[in-house]
């Protein structure tokens, strides 16, 4: 379509200046997910063409068909004939912020072959071609925030950011703050890593909040005091000039605002879940009820299934806060299986099934924790 | 008689390039990088491929006499450059730049890398490899050297210092982009300044000329006066051998500009050379280049710097300094004094004929200039 369009402007651009349409086009690849991105085409009539071939490499196809950006120098590439197309491969990748001018030269190419231009030609055409394709590219935004519960407990430790593409190396805490009730901006609230706390596609980071004011009776914690107070209202942002890796900014400010309820100092009690098993012979989810807001990206890993002769069964966790569902990838086969922890299992607050992420000295004794739960499937 | 005269000249350049030939082979170098150009008298241009760990000497076979007297001005070289690498000018990286003293053609080795200079201890080295090779001529015409088919020789530097290792404080660099930061001829041998492998990394190769697989290296150790220690990590960045009573010597320069003179005779396969340090010119500063002129019929040495204002020196105050620098020296100046000439933001210089030397240099606008100083005017 945006071939057929550029063709569409080429030829209304030869008659307002020419009078005539030529048969000779223009055009670009522009799709940057092509191997070929950046190629300039130029198609001629075979009568041209042969007269090309016949010079071999004495044609200096520079000196009719070249690429400007600054309308001063030509770009450096190479050139080869392909069928009825003389292609302009550049050294380099398309600049996408600069708009490029493809010229040709009509009085140079005739003169180049030996014939006289045409006198219904003109001397010269060109058409300037942009390599930003901004029907695939667009603003990036932010896709949700994780866990996304009524009030977070006031030792939360960690918050997923999730953008819909993946974003840029550019330092996170540029872009993010958290404001009170008051909106005052509350100071160093965050553990600043430059590079972002990143998965592998760029598209979720991990924001930690400050450890050593959370953590009670250390330096940061005695010294400015923990980052949330139980009882009031923060609100995060995300300024929008934070880039996409395709450096697109954010479609506007991003504003989420929460409450802070009690702090959780307390280890995981898997002995308090409940677990409604399923059907045999459905792919209907297995329901986990627990009482703790657990870190939402490693519980799918520190959360297994197993049957009863040891085999893992395959399928994906989702949760709706306390509520989680596991829907295996085949049906459920009656017979007795295992809910296997990982110990390494934390909730938001940092807290494990062997110990809570801050405990007074008293609490060291803990019973031995369960790491299994049993259920049958009917 | 004018014309006899010129193709006499054409002639003489041309044997003397073919005598260098039989020791080429005609061909597409496999140069990784060119982070540093240097030509010598005949024309050769000698490029160092810290990348690759090598020097090529290429006969670009750019051998017609120029007679011009007068200088090359570009106002805005990265502009111009820009349109050939397809980009803006924020993006142009000059990484080196040398004249050929036959045809007075400036040779400039460059890439799209400049938008990554964030730091002021940053050289263009630390950022991309050179790729291109661009020359402007004496009209300021800026054409691409192609390099597919050319006649060329190379040596492959013994130890140069290992790729992957990262710079001890500049992140994200790795110390192979100095494994070459200067290259001299003299005396039919040309000098490798640079890091090798070794305990003591500051080095310098020696190999005669035309190439054979003689490569001696020493490594080099310095006492810098601003820090009040010996030093033997950090290379040379812009050096020139220079005869003293006939003898020859390098003066070298270095970052935060201690001023070393080191022995020639000495810099022999596998020996730790001590160099005699005469000069502290100041800190904070990168010495980018080095080039030896005559004003008044009297030779002087015109430096230019990362932070400091263009300077030249007396090479005899350098001979004559009584001793060395061996203890700490307050306030950064010591030793052997310079005059700072005006110009500040001159980064690349070389000896364009015998009344200029050409340079870059960094404007009030941002844009960067190609200009030409004249040797008249760099009274010291």
């Amino acid at each position: 379509m945006a071939h057929t369009i550029r063709l569409l402007q080429y030829f209304l651009f030869s008659i307002l200046l020419f009078g005539s349409v030529s048969a000779q086009t223009l055009t670009a690849d522009t799709d940057p997910e092509s191997t070929t991105f950046g190629e300039f085409y130029v198609s001629l009539e075979s009568e041209l063409i042969s007269k090309l071939r016949e010079k071999g490499d004495d044609v200096d196809f520079s000196s009719f068909f070249y690429i400007t950006i600054d309308d001063a120098n030509k770009i450096l590439g190479s050139y080869i004939l392909q069928g009825d197309t003389i292609v302009f491969k550049p050294r380099f990748l398309p600049d996408v912020n600069l708009v490029h001018h493809a010229y040709l030269n009509l009085h140079f190419l005739y003169k180049t072959v030996g014939l006289s231009l045409p006198d219904s030609m003109g001397r010269q055409v060109s058409q300037r071609f942009n390599f930003k394709s901004y029907d695939k590219i667009k603003y990036a935004s932010i896709a949700g925030i994780s866990p996304k519960i009524s009030s977070y407990p006031a030792n939360i430790l960690r918050l997923y950011l999730y953008f819909d593409q993946p974003m840029s190396f550019q330092n996170p805490y540029d872009y993010i703050s958290l404001v009170n009730q008051q909106g005052e901006t509350i100071s160093e609230p965050f553990v600043i890593i430059p590079e972002g706390l990143w998965d592998e596609s760029k598209t979720r980071l991990t924001i930690f909040i400050h450890p050593g004011r959370i953590k009670r009776n250390v330096g940061p914690n005695t010294g400015i005091g923990p980052v949330f107070e139980a009882g009031n209202t923060y609100t995060l942002k995300i300024n929008s000039a934070w880039r996409s890796a395709a450096d697109m900014p954010l479609d506007s400010l991003f504003e989420y605002t929460f409450d802070i309820s009690s702090a959780v100092r307390a280890p995981i009690k898997p002995e308090l879940w409940t677990i409604t098993p399923p059907h045999e012979g459905s792919v209907v989810a297995l329901h986990l009820k627990v009482n703790e807001y657990l870190d939402p990206v490693l519980l799918p890993k520190m959360l297994s299934i197993y049957s009863n002769d040891s085999l893992l069964v395959a399928g994906k966790w989702k949760s709706d806060n306390s509520n989680w569902q596991f829907k295996p990838a085949s049906d459920w086969i009656k017979g007795n299986y295992t809910l296997k922890i990982n110990p390494k299992l934390e909730d938001v607050c940092g807290n494990t099934v062997l110990s809570a992420f801050d405990r007074e000295a008293s609490e060291n004794k803990l019973p031995r924790p369960i790491l299994e739960i049993h259920f049958e499937v009917k | 008689m004018k014309s006899i005269i010129y193709l006499l000249l054409v002639f003489t350049v041309t044997i003397s390039n073919a005598l260098n030939n039989p020791y080429m082979k005609k061909g597409k170098p496999d140069l990784k990088s060119m982070g540093v150009l240097k030509f010598n008298a005949e024309g050769v241009l000698f490029v160092g491929d810290s990348y690759g760990g090598s020097v090529y000497a290429i006969d670009l076979a750019d051998d017609q006499v120029s007679a011009n007297t007068e200088g090359v001005t570009i106002g805005d070289l990265e502009g111009q450059i820009a349109g050939i690498l397809g980009t803006n000018a924020e993006n142009v990286l000059i990484h080196d730049m040398a004249v050929n003293p036959i045809s007075q053609n400036i040779y400039l080795s460059v890439s799209r890398g400049r938008a990554e200079w964030t730091s002021r201890w940053h050289l263009p080295n630390d950022l991309a490899p050179a790729q291109i090779l661009l020359k402007v001529d004496t009209q300021g015409e800026i054409t691409e050297v192609k390099l597919d088919e050319v006649s060329y020789s190379k040596i492959s530097l013994p130890k140069p210092v290992a790729e992957g290792t990262e710079h001890r404080w500049k992140k994200g660099v790795t110390t192979r982009v100095d494994a070459i930061t200067s290259i001299q001829f003299h005396n039919n041998n040309i000098y490798i300044a640079g890091l090798s492998n070794e305990e003591f990394a500051a080095s310098m190769w020696v190999a005669p000329y035309p190439f054979k697989d003689d490569v001696s290296i020493s490594t080099l150790e310095i006492f810098h006066g601003a820090h009040g220690k010996y030093e033997t990590s950090s290379p040379i960045r812009t050096f020139l051998p220079y005869n003293f009573d006939n003898k020859a010597h390098i003066i070298a320069a270095y970052l935060c500009t201690p001023l070393v003179t080191f022995e020639a005779e000495k810099l022999k396969n596998g020996q730790h050379v001590k160099g005699r340090t005469v000069a502290e010119f100041g800190s904070g500063n990168y010495p980018l280049d080095m080039v030896p002129y005559t004003n008044n019929g009297k030779t002087y040495v015109l430096m230019s710097n990362s932070q400091l204002p263009l300077l030249v020196f007396d090479p005899e105050d350098v001979k004559n300094y009584d001793g060395a620098i061996t203890e700490e020296v307050k306030g950064y100046l010591g030793g052997v004094k310079y005059t700072p000439r005006s110009g500040s933001g001159v980064q690349q210089l070389d000896n364009l004929n015998d009344k200029f030397i050409v340079a870059t240099q960094r404007m009030p606008s941002g844009k960067l200039a190609l200009v030409s100083l004249s040797k008249e005017w760099l009274i010291p």
